[in-house]
């Protein structure tokens, strides 16, 4: 899984987020490191729900503008909770080195 | 109204992305593209930028050739340039391994009756086969990324070559040019980040086949005519190969998909050959006439297919 993918699925885990909604979240979740252009964060969405693990949600207009909602599904819940699994071993066994080595 | 910002947005969405993505999309995209665009200056005066050109251009790909999620359409397209893509690189792989034996069974080079060291331009040329080999040993070993990268270098490589080459082949040089960015462009349009890894043992042995045969036709040429080196596997080998496929293609009644990739490769083939016989004055002309008919058959069946697609394949 991608780090974008990642936080795409992490921003939607709280609640279901309209585009512009994602992009704000993914910023504030890597703490400006990652700012997703629009293109790229369609091709993430289309991924998503290709794999089922997102879906859309409901419909708004804002501003005269279409905002389309997304939301996990139960699939994505099981897919971002495996990467959290998987992503704190990882951490666990380097932060166990780095204390080895006195530099943690 | 809408500012000339969102006029700019759309004419971009309209040139990259399919008509079918669109009318799913853009008015969402635009709505997100325009959200923190809010300066009066920006909206009259401002472009979308390289970056969001760039991330538009790579959902284009994802979309415009597409492995799953799309209309069938989309997919058949996606599975033909991923054919194309694999395709050209056996046919790069047949060149250069003609190219490589050549520059190694007379190496170091003689000039003048004496043994000299290579030539910038034989190492270049070296250089350029090797990194083909390996490109296609990586992308069979599943190794994508990095035979995408293998074979771009090879294209600026071979851009390169062109600085040796003489009036008289310079147009021989730039119309081989032309498979070889067919090759590039399909790869990188064809395999991006959802398409799915080809059936790799299948290419391996495509692969080998094609290493071996390449050999072979040089190795036939250096039994019978030691002193004469004729690029067999450009002039006649990969044509023919391509018109027996093509042939086979038709009357087993393929699939659109690979009428499309072989169909294409003909075509592109033709210049070259052509100029081959331009220049040498080989008497090819039945091998011409067979690559264009074939050509030509296997387009009308694979469009014809393609607008009516059936299930699409995985190359």
């Amino acid at each position: 899984m991608t780090e974008q993918t990642f936080l795409v699925l992490t921003a939607l885990a709280e609640e279901p987020l309209h585009g512009y909604a994602i992009v704000q979240a993914v910023d504030a979740l890597s703490e400006g490191r990652m700012k997703l252009r629009v293109g790229t964060l369609y091709g993430v969405l289309d991924r998503l729900v290709a794999d089922g693990f997102a879906e859309r949600d409901r419909e708004e207009v804002h501003q005269g503008r279409l905002r389309r909602y997304y939301k996990l599904t139960d699939s994505g819940v099981r897919a971002l909770s495996a990467e959290v699994v998987r992503l704190s071993a990882n951490v666990r066994a380097a932060s166990f080195v780095l204390k080895a080595r006195g530099a943690l | 109204m809408s500012s000339r910002l969102e006029n700019r947005y759309r004419g971009l969405l309209r040139v990259v992305l399919p008509g079918w993505y669109r009318a799913e999309r853009e008015e969402e995209m635009v709505g997100l593209f325009l959200a923190d665009r809010t300066d009066d200056l920006d909206l009259e005066h401002g472009w979308p930028g390289w970056g969001e050109t760039g991330a538009t251009i790579a959902l284009g790909a994802r979309t415009r050739f597409a492995a799953s999620g799309a209309p069938a359409r989309a997919v058949m397209v996606g599975d033909a340039v991923r054919l194309i893509a694999m395709i050209g690189v056996l046919v790069q792989v047949a060149y250069a391994v003609q190219g490589a034996m050549s520059a190694l069974l007379w190496w170091p080079p003689i000039e003048g009756g004496t043994r000299t060291g290579a030539s910038p331009f034989t190492v270049l040329v070296l250089a350029t086969d090797l990194t083909v080999l390996v490109a296609a040993v990586a992308l069979v070993l599943g190794f994508r990324g990095a035979g995408k990268v293998l074979l771009a270098l090879v294209a600026v490589l071979h851009l390169a070559r062109l600085t040796g080459a003489d009036p008289y082949t310079l147009p021989l040089s730039l119309f081989w040019q032309v498979p070889l960015w067919l090759t590039c462009t399909a790869l990188l349009a064809g395999f991006h980040g959802d398409a799915p890894t080809p059936a790799l043992g299948r290419w391996r042995w495509a692969l080998a086949a094609t290493v071996l045969g390449s050999a072979a036709v040089l190795g036939a040429n250096v039994l019978l005519s030691p002193y004469v080196i004729v690029p067999l596997a450009a002039m006649a080998a990969v044509p023919a190969a391509a018109v027996v496929a093509g042939l086979v293609h038709l009357l087993r009644r393929g699939g659109g998909v690979g009428a499309i990739a072989i169909g294409v490769w003909l075509a592109a083939l033709l210049p070259v050959e052509l100029l081959y016989v331009f220049l040498s004055g080989a008497n090819f002309g039945v091998l011409v006439a067979a690559m264009a008919a074939t050509a030509a058959a296997l387009l009308v069946v694979g469009l014809r297919e393609i607008r009516r697609p059936a299930a699409a394949v995985t190359p």
